[in-house]
């Protein structure tokens, strides 16, 4: 039994402390980075470059949500970031096909959904490992890509495609209201409705989820579906940021989303952890991004860096008992 | 049957083969309202895969179940609780990551209604689940607190409240208090008084027969799969269900016939 268990009175006393105490890794590390960063170099307290890092956190954060939903159910889905490539790629091919803009976004979604259904359906009622399903579907949606491609980028898009990550409303750049959107929308499922509420069960008592009767398969596939058309939505801000459609280009982005939801505090096993987390885990991520880049450090070794960071983190998090 | 009052729950000639396995043969067993029925036996006498099918988790190779007089079929946990069958498995019951209320909630959300139907009502299902834990007096400091952080005792009872809460008719128990400690085990039993003085119907798989002869009225022992008898709590020994569960022997019943028949 974990030490809050032992003292339930003690935790009580103080609501504020108890809060403290469940902050994830990514509250601190995020708090630590944005002071040092400060200090160190005087471009990164700047509304340009906090803006910058916003906008470079929206795809992110957008993939991290959904990537939350599948981890909170003891999966996980190494697709995303491929998936996103080709939804971004189709829809390109379709814009430049002459395609009403809507109509090609909706393909793109099908796509991402359709990626959902299979990776879910695979894991859900065929009882296969969610790690080796989704890395059966990063091959086949990379390769798709490629195909469709022959390994190029889908470039004279239309010119409006620009506004999904050039456009501003009142004050605000587009990407960061499909990032607010995408956050409200993945919040109240989670939390207001059967869906959320099930995805949490999944993690935490499959088997109880079951015999309560409820269709506990049905929703587990449901939590793919929903990742996957979440990473459609992402690619359409990446492809706008670009001005092209890359087949290649969300490979990698997997990495960051799963490390945007450790860092966040959500956990493996047992469904713990939560959405809110998630935003400060892509917070962190994005800044410290940000903050290598300002520092000249190359992308090469960033990874590396983020790796070591999420490892920093979990191991922070076990020592602290937020992880048994 | 010469029984005074219709019994509840009816099982009739229940059995259940895995494999080259018998792992119940034949086996008939009533369930009254108002009393706690005490399930023995040894390991693998079956007690497990009689619940299991009384609770649709399993379904039965052949035999019948009859429910307040008429024949059901019971296929899925649905259908059981359809009828007001609620199972309380050992470890089963409840996920650590959820509050009180959510657990007490699970699988049957209560939502809003018109047009915001697809939203729960959280409010609603927290103020029932607060009302319920009153009335069966079980004392938890938060319904938000999540189970993850309470005590054995704590959630067991929070596994049985919830299977009271749909109008449950019978209550199956698998192992209560297994894992808990001897004032825990109490507030268990006085959880099973408060639904017997309810009306409900208790039944109850249990190795500890000091519990069982404290709290049941009628005990079934199980022997490999095959019913040995059944004896009303007032009318039978220790020493009597200790032979039947080791030998597998029911002793001859007295001619009076008060004691229930035994296939």
């Amino acid at each position: 039994m974990s030490a809050t268990g032992a003292h339930p009175q003690l935790v009580k006393r103080s609501r504020a402390l108890q809060l403290l105490a469940e902050l994830p890794g990514a509250a601190y590390l995020l708090a630590f980075m944005s002071v040092m960063l400060t200090l160190a170099t005087p471009e990164f307290f700047s509304v340009a470059n906090l803006t910058n890092v916003a906008l470079q956190v929206s795809v992110l954060s957008i993939v991290a949500f959904g990537m939350t939903l599948v981890i909170l159910t003891e999966g996980i889905d190494l697709s995303l970031g491929p998936v996103l490539g080709l939804c971004g790629v189709v829809m390109g091919l379709l814009l430049v096909g002459g395609w009403p803009p809507l109509l090609a976004i909706g393909v793109a979604l099908v796509i991402g959904a359709a990626f959902g259904t299979l990776n879910g359906t695979l894991v859900a009622y065929v009882g296969m490992p969610p790690f080796i399903v989704t890395l059966g579907a990063f091959g086949i949606a990379m390769s798709i890509a490629m195909v469709l491609t022959q390994g190029n980028s889908v470039t004279g898009l239309p010119e409006y495609v620009r506004l999904f990550n050039d456009g501003v409303l009142l004050g605000i750049p587009v990407p960061i209201w499909a990032t607010a959107a995408c956050f409200a929308l993945t919040y109240v499922l989670l939390y207001h409705t059967k869906f959320g509420r099930y995805t949490f069960a999944i993690g935490g008592n499959r088997q109880a989820l079951i015999l309560s009767g409820s269709p506990a398969r049905f929703y587990q596939v449901l939590v793919y579906v929903y990742a996957g058309g979440l990473a459609a939505i992402a690619s359409f801000i990446m492809t706008a940021r670009m001005n092209a459609a890359h087949p290649t280009i969300g490979v990698g982005l997997e990495f960051d989303a799963i490390a945007a939801v450790i860092l966040g505090g959500t956990s493996f096993e047992k469904g713990r952890g939560g959405i809110i987390g998630t935003v400060v885990g892509a917070l962190a991520v994005g800044v410290l991004r940000n903050g290598l880049n300002l520092m000249g450090v190359s992308t090469e070794w960033q990874v590396a860096v983020v790796g070591l960071v999420i490892i920093l983190a979990v191991s922070l998090d076990s020592l602290r008992g937020l992880n048994q | 049957m010469d029984q005074q009052t219709q019994p509840l729950v009816a099982m009739r000639g229940i059995s259940k083969r895995y494999g080259g396995v018998q792992a119940l043969a034949d086996v008939n067993l009533d369930i009254y309202a108002g009393e706690v029925q005490a399930l023995v036996g040894d390991n693998a006498a079956g007690k497990s895969t009689l619940i299991k099918i009384l609770s649709g988790a399993v379904p039965r190779d052949s035999g019948a179940i009859h429910f307040d007089g008429r024949e059901v079929d019971i296929g899925a946990p649905r259908d059981a609780k359809a009828l007001g069958i609620e199972t309380v498995y050992q470890d089963l019951a409840l996920a650590d990551n959820l509050d009180v209320a959510s657990n007490i909630f699970l699988g049957r959300e209560l939502t809003l209604n018109g047009p915001l139907r697809p939203f729960l009502d959280l409010r609603r299902m927290e103020e029932d689940a607060r009302t319920l834990l009153s009335r069966l007096k079980i004392n938890i400091p938060s319904i938000r607190q999540k189970v993850r952080s309470m005590s054995g005792g704590q959630r067991q009872s929070i596994a049985i409240a919830r299977s009271v809460y749909f109008n449950a008719r019978v209550v199956i128990l698998d192992e209560p208090t297994a894992a808990l400690g001897v004032e825990e085990t109490r507030k268990v039993y006085d959880l099973v008084r408060e639904m017997r003085s309810h009306g409900l119907a208790v039944l109850m798989i249990s190795h500890n027969l000091n519990h069982v002869f404290e709290h049941s009225d009628r005990i079934t022992v199980l022997k490999t799969g095959r019913l040995v008898g059944t004896r009303r709590v007032a009318e039978t020994s220790r020493d009597e269900i200790l032979r039947m569960i080791v030998s597998g022997e029911a002793d001859p019943l007295p001619a009076a016939g008060q004691r229930e028949a035994v296939s």
